[in-house]
């Protein structure tokens, strides 16, 4: 229903009369509207969003338009089926049904939709099994499809149907699955639920094998489960990136393994310096200008003076050296504590600034300039 | 020669934060300047308040209060913008609260849990990930990475930051 709503404003009684059984067929009308299009622009997953929400949009059209001249619901699903069927036979594509079945190509449509959205987290290497499967899946849901189904409608809709659906080829299927995948995409995007954010439009989706699973009921799960696992693949890949020697490594268990390592050791190095720090020399006091200065790395070989009596020798040495930043800081600083007045230091201070005022404040002058 | 200034005038400083910024020190200048001013300030505390001796107990009481200063201080740069630096914040505001009584409480529960632990062979990558990120236990899997994601930036720069201050104080 989001879908027709979405692609086509027009969603008139049709709409209105049986959303579940409408919704039905539009559903696996669409992924065989879709197949067309994949097949179409196979290179670009990315922009076969657009492509799947236009094409629906037009045959959504005809569809609801068409139901409304015809008798009942179930005529819709043939009226769409061969619409659905001419649009591919345009395309060049033959369908795949077993020409013994009816409804068959609906129930094709249906038991491949089936098989992926349930068993969608599994990926099988073979490309026999996901065509078997959905043989037998097929076979499964023929009888519950044949007792709901119109028999009279079907019969109609077969006829026509029956030729051309001669070739059982597991192409089809397989580009049904990846019609499946990508319509699962689209049906994100329509849903417009928060998942879809997620969903990159560059990412292609590997194909999927898919074992049939019977009794899943709605698509709804495991689009979300998908949906989920690609925002968890996603954060993986960025934290693989972060801790070193991840990236090389590949399986979910060891990158976290690696992960949870890395915060590990990081957590023992913030202790290991924490205690570093407690066992400084508790003499050394911490002054925010020198710290900065380090931290720019402009100190190159200034070493620390531990004692205030030192002060006037390593004022000379500095001198001799490169004058590094925290001089000039120094030197600003007696000017902002007159000022400001803050007691703590000028009782420290002055001792130190009458050896300033002689010396350096000539060459401060030429640094603070150098620094601004 | 340079003397204790815990209060630090804030015009000098900005200059200097002017050319740091400049230099460009990482992704992220702002939050390591930010995370160093207030560690720094932190330290300066420390060292004003406790005596400076020598002795074990002193040292790894000071080396604990220490390690709670830089979290805080990183947790309070990076703002409440992210999950874990808000747990952090509560857990170190809770911590200063109600010292004594919570941490008899917290002492016997983890006590408890380490034993649980013990019999539990496997433990979950998931689960230990949630014990070691700040507030994970109450997260989805997803977030939980987005959060480790952030935290392991932060403590990479906090530990740069550590170091180097270490190091310029051992010289």
């Amino acid at each position: 229903m989001e879908r027709i709503s979405c692609s086509s404003s027009r969603s008139g009684s049709c709409s209105e009369n049986k959303p579940g059984i409408i919704e039905d067929t539009f559903e696996f009308g669409d992924g065989i509207l879709m197949t067309g299009n994949l097949l179409q622009e196979a290179t670009v997953p990315g922009s076969s969003f657009t492509a799947l929400l236009g094409l629906p949009a037009t045959q959504a059209m005809e569809l609801l338009q068409e139901p409304q001249s015809t008798k009942a619901q179930p005529i819709p699903a043939p009226e769409l089926w061969r619409d659905s069927r001419n649009e591919q036979e345009t395309l060049g594509y033959s369908l795949n049904c077993s020409p013994t079945f009816p409804t068959n190509a609906a129930l094709v449509e249906r038991a491949a939709k089936f098989s992926i959205y349930a068993g969608a987290q599994e990926s099988t290497d073979a490309n026999s099994l996901p065509s078997n499967s959905s043989e037998n899946s097929l076979k499964l849901k023929n009888e519950p499809a044949d007792s709901e189904s119109n028999p009279s409608s079907c019969l109609v809709f077969s006829d026509p149907a029956t030729p051309s659906e001669n070739q059982k080829s597991t192409k089809r299927k397989e580009r049904e699955k990846k019609v499946k995948v990508s319509a699962k995409r689209s049906k994100n995007v329509e849903h417009g639920s928060s998942k879809t954010g997620e969903d990159k439009d560059g990412e292609k989706l590997p194909y999927v094998h898919v074992r049939a699973r019977r009794g899943q009921a709605t698509d709804s799960h495991s689009l979300a489960e998908r949906a989920r696992r690609e925002k968890i693949n996603a954060r993986m890949k960025l934290l693989q990136e972060l801790v070193p020697g991840c990236s090389k490594i590949s399986g979910t268990a060891l990158v976290l393994d690696e992960i949870i390592n890395h915060v590990q050791c990081l957590q023992r190095q913030v202790e290991f310096l924490s205690m570093r720090l407690a066992a400084v020399n508790p003499r050394i006091d911490f002054s925010l200008d020198s710290l900065f200065a380090a931290e720019i790395g402009c100190l190159t070989s200034s070493s620390f003076p531990s004692a205030v009596t030192i002060e006037p020798l390593m004022w000379q040495q500095q001198q001799n050296q490169q004058q590094p930043m925290w001089e000039v800081d120094m030197l600003q600083r007696p000017a902002a504590w007159e000022r400001g007045g803050s007691n703590s230091f000028l009782a420290h201070d002055n001792s130190l600034f009458s050896y300033n005022s002689a010396n350096s404040v000539s060459l401060s002058s030429n640094q603070l300039k150098m620094e601004l | 020669m340079v003397v204790c200034l815990s209060i630090y005038p804030k015009k000098s400083l900005q200059l200097y934060l002017a050319s740091m910024n400049s230099k460009s020190l990482s992704s992220n200048p702002c939050r390591k300047t930010s995370f160093t001013r207030r560690f720094l300030r932190a330290l300066a505390e420390i060292r004003r308040e406790e005596p400076n001796s020598s002795s074990h107990v002193d040292i790894s009481r000071r080396c604990q209060r220490i390690k709670v200063a830089a979290y805080a201080s990183m947790a309070s740069a990076v703002g409440s913008k992210r999950a874990w630096s808000r747990a952090m914040i509560c857990k170190v505001r809770n911590r200063a609260i109600c010292r004594a009584s919570m941490r008899q409480k917290i002492k016997i529960s983890k006590w408890k849990k380490a034993v649980a632990n013990k019999h539990r062979r496997d433990v979950n990558q998931e689960d230990e990930l949630r014990r070691l990120v700040p507030g994970g236990k109450s997260m989805d899997f997803c977030k939980l990475l987005e959060e480790t994601a952030h935290y392991i930036k932060s403590l990479t720069t906090q530990v740069q930051v550590m170091r180097s201050i270490a190091d310029y104080y051992s010289t």
